[in-house]
């Protein structure tokens, strides 16, 4: 039984456990399937760890010329088949979450499976293992909302698309579905130069 | 453990298995899902012509069956099947809306006269001399180079035997002549340097297959617990190419006891003839994905239009693509919003600001401010 994966990105300290951790699996040789985020240095200190959501029905799949993103029975949406993928990263440019790694000197894309070796056994993912924060947690619904007051919300509205995933990311009680902001009164805002130079500065 | 399925036909993901927009026509519907792939008639028609072209072209070549050896068509037979099989495979593949279009872009950048030189050169680094294997690991591409020269060697030698568009003939006391598609063709010394390279070709090749399969297969082995490392999807390819080679070099070894060589002629057909059946529907089956690279390089050419990122100007992909993947976002019933103009990092900022929002985060991150890249 393959439990789900529960995401609290204003939980996570930036200690970069989970990236650490997830390079050290072997299926995918010393590279970290994390991306672990600064939101905007400039105003906040704020991290956030992306893996990837295990879309029900995954977009990167849906595109794939290669057919080399498979989909578990349990719904683990795999990484890219290394003798299939031709790295067109059409993947890439079609999950709405932002998680596919399109590795271009080697024509390859790389992604969160779930840690399926160890998953499929049994055991917890190497990230949720390590995080001292409980920003990335692995087990039941029950569990997690026995553990905080925010819940476990797995649809999402990019828009007019509606995406459902196997794993879940943490909200307040009663939203039903998170509705990913348009941008409108975040990116539309620009940058003064001195705010340029202090991101530049702290990167 | 759960295991992947790896076996289904065409657009065998289960994620291409389900409902589909109404807006698809059937024809669509029949190159996107797997099983409607069956029904589609086109793959079928592609699959019929070729083995028809090659039936006439094996009936030309061989003199209308002069110079076809009857001992060896259990293969001749097996090759038929295995085209009609490869093609229709391929066809159907290729016809699938997401290969379509790296198909289209291939075949564009061959007959634009501009584009042929740069994809050839592509194929002879992608295809032929493995280069992104190679990046990949230097081992791999060195025992993956084996096997697929040594079996594509096996092939260019056996194939035109078989279907009687090669042989030899005694031409003076020590020499042959090869006749080609019943053509004289050139004239060796039957102890020359060229006569060993045809006479022992077939063995180098199965030494070769030899040492390429029994790398994969101890490498597949230590990592068994990898979800693609099942038996029947990653081991029994190799284990099939090892027998073959394996009964290949029995043939020569035994040709002194009759019983034996008997035995390993058998042997060897039988499973060359199981390789050739199964080879649109196994692993091997990449063969027919591999070629869509070149595609891929024609389509992500730096001197293609590319598009920035909508909010840091990152470059993001060719026009080209990106509409390609929207159009086939919104096939699958999922309109593409201002969301999908964004490069990777700044949707995953997008969705992370947009939670911290819900749980009333007391700043206003902008995307595509500060620091736009990754956490070194």
């Amino acid at each position: 039984m393959i439990h789900d994966l529960f995401i609290d990105a204003n939980r996570c300290i930036g200690c970069r456990a989970c990236v650490e951790a997830c390079s050290e699996c072997p299926s995918h040789g010393g590279q970290s399937m994390i991306h672990l985020d600064f939101l905007d240095r400039t105003q906040t200190v704020q991290t956030a760890p992306t893996v990837c959501m295990h879309c029900v029905d995954p977009s990167c799949a849906a595109v794939c010329p290669a057919d080399a993103i498979k989909i578990d029975d349990n719904g683990v949406v795999m990484t890219a088949m290394p003798e299939r993928c031709i790295g067109c990263g059409n993947c890439s440019l079609a999950c709405p979450f932002g998680v596919p790694q399109l590795h271009v000197e080697i024509d390859l894309m790389m992604k969160c499976d779930l840690c399926y070796d160890r998953t499929s056994a049994g055991l917890k993912p190497m990230c949720a293992t390590v995080c001292p924060s409980g920003a990335l947690y692995y087990g039941t619904r029950d569990e997690i909302e026995d553990l905080r007051r925010t819940r476990a919300t797995n649809t999402f509205a990019f828009g007019d698309a509606a995406v459902s995933t196997r794993n879940h990311l943490m909200a307040p009680a009663g939203t039903a579905s998170i509705h990913i902001h348009d941008g409108a009164g975040h990116s539309g805002r620009g940058l003064s130069r001195a705010e340029q130079q202090l991101g530049e500065a702290l990167c | 453990m759960s295991r992947l399925s790896m076996d289904r036909l065409p657009g065998e993901n289960v994620a291409t298995v389900g409902a589909f927009p109404a807006s698809l026509t059937g024809a669509e519907r029949a190159t996107v899902a797997p099983r409607g792939a069956v029904l589609n008639l086109l793959p079928w028609r592609d699959a019929t012509i070729a083995t028809l072209l090659l039936i006439a072209a094996i009936a030309v070549g061989s003199g209308f069956f002069a110079s076809f050896d009857p001992a060896l068509l259990g293969y001749c037979a097996a090759t038929l099947v295995a085209s009609v099989a490869v093609v229709w495979r391929l066809s159907a593949f290729w016809r699938r809306p997401a290969s379509a279009f790296y198909a289209r872009a291939l075949l564009a950048a061959l007959l634009q006269p501009s584009d042929l030189l740069r994809t050839l050169s592509a194929a002879g680094c992608d295809l032929g001399a493995q280069n992104f294997i190679r990046r990949r690991s230097a081992i791999r591409w060195a025992a993956h180079l084996l096997l697929s020269l040594g079996t594509l060697t096996s092939f260019a030698i056996t194939v035109p035997l078989v279907f009687g568009w090669m042989h030899f003939v005694a031409d003076g006391e020590r020499s042959f002549r090869m006749i080609v598609f019943n053509l004289p063709a050139v004239r060796f010394d039957v102890g020359g340097a060229f006569a060993w390279c045809i006479f022992h070709g077939l063995i180098l090749a199965a030494v070769a297959v030899t040492l390429g399969a029994l790398y994969f297969l101890v490498a597949r082995l230590r990592r068994r617990t990898l979800p693609e490392v099942t038996a029947s999807f990653a081991i029994a390819p190799l284990l099939l190419l090892l027998f073959i080679a394996l009964s290949g070099l029995a043939l020569p070894a035994t040709r002194g006891w009759p019983f034996g060589f008997r035995v390993a002629a058998l042997a060897h057909e039988a499973s060359v003839i199981v390789l050739l059946v199964a080879l649109p529907f196994s692993k091997l089956n990449h063969l027919l994905v591999r070629p869509l690279q070149l595609g891929v390089r024609a389509v992500r050419r730096d001197d293609a239009a590319w598009r920035a990122c909508a909010s840091c100007a990152s470059r993001l992909a060719p026009t080209a693509q990106q509409h390609a993947v929207a159009d086939l976002l919104e096939r699958r019933g999922l309109p593409v919003a201002s969301h999908w103009r964004l490069c990777p990092q700044c949707r995953r900022k997008r969705v992370a600001a947009t939670q911290a929002s819900l749980v009333g985060a007391s700043f206003q991150p902008r995307l595509g401010a500060g620091c736009d890249r990754e956490v070194a």
